[in-house]
C-alpha cells in the first residue's frame, strides 16, 4: 500500500482518525461518568446513613466493573474478599501489612500463572492493581494506627469499589475515601476541575491515536518526504531513524497513559474524591500525572515519579520507606520488584522496571557524587531554594543538567518503545513478549543499557 | 412523476440545462438498446443544479435525477434517505480517479455533460469499459461506507458487528466504516441497471463486483490499547477504508492484467445465476479462470487515435504530450505517429515568497517560458 502524501494525509486525518477516536473515547466511558455523577449526587442529597452511601458506591462499582470486564470481574471480587478475610483473621496482630502483601502477591502470581487465560487477566490488571494497593495500604495504616480499627465489611468494600477509582485508579488512601463519603458541596471549582481533566484526557487520546504514530513522516518532516516513500525502507534505515520511530512509539504510549490518568482524574473528582482541605476551603487538586516532567524530565527518576504520582506516592510510603532499613540500593530494587509484581508478571514490564531500577540508582548516585565534587546543583532532584551548593546558576551547571535531561529522554524513549502502539502486534504469550522486547531493544543497539553501564563505570572512577 | 418533475423544473429558470438534459435522456433511453450505467447520469444533474445539497427536502431533490434511474434504484434511494449525496460524491471521486489514472494514455477517461457520462465506450466490451464499471462501483461503495460511519445516511450507522478479536464478549468494539452496507447497497443499486443474461451482462456485473471487492479487501483495522501501564482496559479500534487513490492504483493494475473472456456455453442456461463467474471462461483455454477481483473484457480496445463518432472515441489530436518520454505519454505514442506542434508559452507565477512575522507573505512575480507539445 502506498503511503499518502502529506496533503492527502491531513485531509484524511479529521474524518479518518480524529472523529472515530473522539467518538469512541466518549462512547466507552459515558456510562462510567454517569455512574460517578449519580453516586456523587446521591451522597449529596439528604442525610443518608453511612452504610447506604457505601452500598450505593459498591453497587455503582459493581455495575461499572461488569460493564468493562463482564463476568471476569469475579476475580476482582475474589481478591477483595480475600483481603477482607485476611484483615479480619489478623485483627489482633500487628503485622497485618506484610502478611496481607504476601497474600495479595501470591494471589496475583497464581492468577498470572494458572487461574485464567492471559488475555482477560491482563485486561483487568489495572483494577486488580488498584484493589491490591488499597488493601495493602489499609493494612499498613491499621498497623501504624492511622486507621484505628478494622472497618466494617460494607465500609471496606465501599473503599475498594469506590466508583471513581475502580476501573482506572488511582490509588486513594482510606482516609481520603472517608472524607469523600461525607459528600462535599458541589462547587464551580469542582466542575472546572472535572471539565478540564476530561478535556485534557480527550486531547491526549487523540494525540496518542492520531498524532503520535505519524509524528515524523507527517507532523515534523525531519527527513522530508523520504520516509513517506516506502514503509519497508524505514526498517533498514540508520540508527537515528530507528530512534525516531522508537520515539513515535513511546510518545503514543506516553499519551495513552496521560489519557488514562486524566480520565481517572475525571472520574475520581466527579465522584467526589481527590481534594485537599485548606482551612475552610476545598481545593480539588488531584494530580495523577505530570506530562511536562515526563516529556522533558530533569532526570529519569523524575520522569518515573511523574508517570503516575499516586502510585509513586504509594510505593514511596508503603514500600520504599519500609525497605530503607535494608540499604538504599536494596530498597530501590524491592520497590521496583513490588511494582513489577503489581503490574502483573509480564516480561516486558519486568524488564523495563528492573532496568529503571538500575538506571535511577546509578543516575542518583552519580549526580550526588558530582554535586559534591563540583559543589553544584546537579542532583537528580531539584535543589531546594536554601541548599548549600555554591554553584547554582552557572552556565556549566545548566549544561550538565541539560545533558542529563537529554539522556533521560533517550532512556525513556528506549524503554517505552517496547510497549507497542498497536494492540495487534502484541502477542499475549510470554515468549512472544520476551522476543518482542529483545527485538525492539536490539533494534536500538541496546543503547540505554550500554549508557547506563558507562555511567556506572564513570561513577566508580570518581567515587 | 414526469409531469411533476417538469412542473417543478419550470419554476427554476436557471435549470434550462437540466431540462434539456432530461429531454435528451428520454430520447436516449428509447434509443439506447441497453440501460447499462444509465444511473451515471445523475452526476451531471447533481452538478448542474444545486438541489442535492438540500438533503432535508429529499423528495424535492430527487425529482430531476429520478428520471435517469430505474424504478428499483428510485426505491432504494427513497428507502435510504441521505444516500443520494453519497452516490453522487462517490461518482465524482470515481471519475476524478479515472481521469488521473489515465491522464497519460490515449484514452484519458473523457466524460461529458450528457446523461451517458462516459460516452459510447460503455456499450463496448473492452478493457476501458471494464475499468469504468469497476471504478464507479468502487467509488460508490467507498462513499456509501464512509457516509455510514459519518452518520449521514439514516438507515445505517457505524458497523458494530465488527468487534475486536475477543469474540462476542469483547465489550468495546469500535466504530468502523460500514463497508458491508456499502457493498450490499452498491450491489443492489449498481447491478440493477444491468439487464439480460448475455456476455455483456455477465462481464459488467463481474467488473462491478471486482471494484467492490477491491474496496473491502483493502480495509484494515487499526487498534490501540489504553489502560494502566499498557493494560488493555479500553481498546479503540476502527476499520479504515483505503484512500481512494489506493483503490484506483489497484484497479489500474487489474486493468493492465485484465483477462479476455468468452461465454461458457455449458448445457442449459435456464438456471443461470446472476453474475456466476463460472459462466465466463478465458478466451485462451490455457489461461486460468479470472478471479473475482480481476477485470474481464471480451473485445479488443480501439486504438483511440482518431475521432470516430461510431465508436465514440475522441482521438488524441490537441492533447499535450511529453516529447522526451518514450512511454505512453510520449509524443510518439500518444500522437499515433502523426507528429506534434510545439508552442512556447509565457507563464507568470508567484515565486520567492517570504513569510513575515506576523502574518503576511510577500512574493515576486516570475515569468518563465514553457514549451508545450500538442498532438496534431
Amino acid at each position: 500500500m502506498g503511503a499518502l502524501s502529506r496533503q492527502q494525509f491531513f485531509q484524511e486525518l479529521p474524518l479518518g482518525c480524529l472523529l472515530p477516536t473522539a467518538q469512541q473515547g466518549l462512547l466507552q466511558v459515558w456510562q462510567l461518568l454517569i455512574m460517578c455523577l449519580a453516586c456523587r449526587l446521591l451522597w449529596r442529597i439528604g442525610r443518608l446513613p453511612a452504610y447506604i452511601k457505601h452500598l450505593s458506591t459498591i453497587a455503582c462499582g459493581f455495575y461499572t466493573l461488569y460493564l468493562f470486564f463482564g463476568l471476569h470481574m469475579v476475580w476482582v471480587v475474589l481478591l477483595s474478599l480475600l483481603c477482607y478475610l485476611i484483615l479480619f483473621l489478623c485483627r489482633h496482630s500487628s503485622t497485618r501489612g506484610p502478611f496481607l502483601s504476601i497474600t495479595v502477591l501470591i494471589y496475583l502470581l497464581l492468577g498470572e500463572l494458572h487461574m485464567m487465560d492471559t488475555n482477560s487477566w491482563h485486561k483487568m490488571r489495572g483494577s486488580q492493581m488498584v484493589v491490591a494497593m488499597k488493601a495493602i495500604s489499609l493494612a499498613f495504616d491499621l498497623d501504624k494506627g492511622t486507621v484505628e480499627n478494622v472497618p466494617s465489611p460494607v465500609e471496606f468494600m465501599g473503599y475498594i469499589y469506590f466508583v471513581g477509582t475502580v476501573i482506572f485508579g488511582p490509588w486513594i488512601s482510606f482516609s481520603s475515601y472517608r472524607e469523600a463519603v461525607e459528600g462535599k458541596e458541589l462547587s464551580v471549582s469542582w466542575l472546572v476541575k472535572v471539565a478540564s481533566s476530561w478535556i485534557k484526557s480527550q486531547l491526549c487520546l487523540v494525540i496518542s491515536n492520531c498524532v503520535a504514530p505519524y509524528l515524523f513522516p507527517y507532523f515534523i518532516p525531519v527527513f522530508g518526504d523520504k520516509l513517506l516513500k516506502n514503509k519497508k525502507r524505514r526498517k533498514n534505515r540508520g540508527f537515528v531513524a530507528r530512534l525516531l520511530m522508537g520515539y513515535e512509539h513511546s510518545m503514543g504510549f506516553h499519551f495513552s497513559n496521560y489519557f488514562v490518568s486524566y480520565l481517572s482524574e475525571t472520574t475520581t473528582t466527579l465522584s467526589g474524591a481527590g481534594f485537599t482541605d485548606e482551612k475552610d476551603h476545598l481545593k480539588w487538586d488531584l494530580t495523577m500525572v505530570n506530562p511536562l516532567n515526563v516529556e522533558f524530565p530533569r532526570s529519569v527518576s523524575e520522569g518515573v515519579i511523574s508517570w503516575n504520582l499516586p502510585m509513586s506516592q504509594w510505593l514511596n510510603i508503603y514500600v520504599f520507606k519500609k525497605a530503607l532499613k535494608f540499604g538504599t540500593f536494596q530498597a530501590i530494587l524491592i520497590t521496583y520488584t513490588t511494582s513489577t509484581l503489581l503490574h502483573g508478571l509480564s516480561f516486558h514490564i519486568a524488564a523495563v522496571l528492573l532496568t529503571l531500577a538500575f538506571m535511577t540508582y546509578i543516575e542518583y548516585e552519580l549526580r550526588k557524587r558530582l554535586s559534591v565534587i563540583l559543589n553544584a546543583c546537579v542532583l537528580s532532584k531539584r535543589c531546594p531554594s536554601d541548599c548549600k551548593h555554591q554553584n547554582k546558576k552557572a552556565f556549566w551547571v545548566y549544561f550538565i543538567n541539560g545533558a542529563f535531561s537529554v539522556l533521560a529522554v533517550l532512556h525513556l524513549t528506549y524503554l517505552s518503545s517496547v510497549f507497542g502502539s498497536s494492540a495487534d502486534d502484541i502477542d499475549p504469550d510470554e515468549d512472544g513478549m520476551a522476543s518482542h522486547t529483545f527485538h525492539k531493544w536490539s533494534e536500538l543497539n541496546w543503547t540505554s543499557h550500554w549508557l547506563t553501564f558507562g555511567l556506572w563505570v564513570v561513577y566508580r572512577i570518581i567515587m | 412523476m414526469w409531469s411533476g418533475a417538469m412542473q417543478f423544473l419550470a419554476l427554476f429558470t436557471a435549470l434550462k440545462a437540466a431540462c434539456v438534459l432530461l429531454l435528451s435522456s428520454s430520447i436516449s433511453s428509447s434509443a439506447a438498446a441497453n440501460s447499462s450505467g444509465r444511473w451515471w447520469g445523475i452526476v451531471n444533474v447533481a452538478s448542474s443544479t444545486n438541489l442535492l445539497t438540500n438533503s432535508k427536502n429529499v423528495q424535492l431533490a430527487l425529482d430531476p435525477s429520478l428520471a435517469l434511474l430505474s424504478r428499483r434504484q428510485r426505491r432504494l434511494i427513497r428507502q435510504n434517505p441521505g444516500i443520494l449525496h453519497a452516490i453522487v460524491a462517490g461518482l465524482h471521486t470515481a471519475i476524478k480517479e479515472c481521469k488521473w489514472q489515465f491522464r497519460n494514455r490515449r484514452w484519458n477517461c473523457p466524460t461529458s455533460h450528457t446523461p451517458t457520462v462516459f460516452g459510447k465506450i460503455i456499450n463496448r466490451g473492452c478493457r476501458e469499459t471494464a475499468f469504468v464499471f469497476a471504478i464507479t462501483s468502487a467509488g460508490v461503495t467507498h462513499a456509501v461506507a464512509r457516509s455510514c460511519s459519518e452518520g449521514s445516511i439514516e438507515s445505517c450507522t457505524c458497523d458494530y458487528r465488527r468487534r475486536g478479536p475477543g469474540g462476542p464478549d469483547w465489550h468495546w468494539g469500535g466504530c468502523s466504516d460500514n463497508v458491508d452496507f456499502g457493498r450490499m447497497f452498491t450491489r443492489e443499486f449498481v447491478d440493477s441497471s444491468e439487464r439480460g443474461r448475455d456476455l455483456r451482462y455477465l462481464i459488467n456485473v463481474h467488473n462491478n463486483e471486482a471494484g467492490r471487492i477491491t474496496v473491502s479487501s483493502e480495509m484494515r483495522q487499526e487498534c490501540k490499547c489504553h489502560g494502566m501501564s499498557g493494560s488493555c482496559t479500553i481498546r479503540t479500534c476502527w476499520m479504515r477504508l483505503p484512500s481512494f487513490r489506493t483503490v484506483g492504483d489497484l484497479l489500474k493494475d487489474r486493468f493492465d492484467g485484465a483477462s479476455r473472456v468468452v461465454y461458457a456455453n455449458k448445457g442449459s442456461n435456464r438456471a443461470s445465476h446472476r453474475a456466476d463467474p463460472r459462466h465466463l471462461q478465458p478466451e485462451n483455454p490455457a489461461h486460468k479462470l479470472p478471479s473475482a477481483q480481476d477485470l474481464v473484457y471480451f473485445e479488443k480496445s480501439p486504438n483511440f487515435c482518431s475521432y470516430n463518432s461510431k465508436m465514440g472515441t475522441l482521438g488524441t489530436s490537441g492533447r499535450t504530450c511529453n516529447s522526451s518520454s518514450p512511454a505512453l505519454d510520449g509524443c510518439e505514442l500518444l500522437c499515433c505517429g502523426r507528429g506534434y506542434k510545439t508552442r512556447i508559452e509565457k507563464i507568470t507565477e508567484r515565486c520567492h515568497c517570504t513569510f513575515h512575522w506576523c502574518c503576511h507573505v510577500s512574493c515576486l512575480n516570475c515569468t518563465s517560458t514553457q514549451t508545450l507539445h500538442q498532438c496534431l
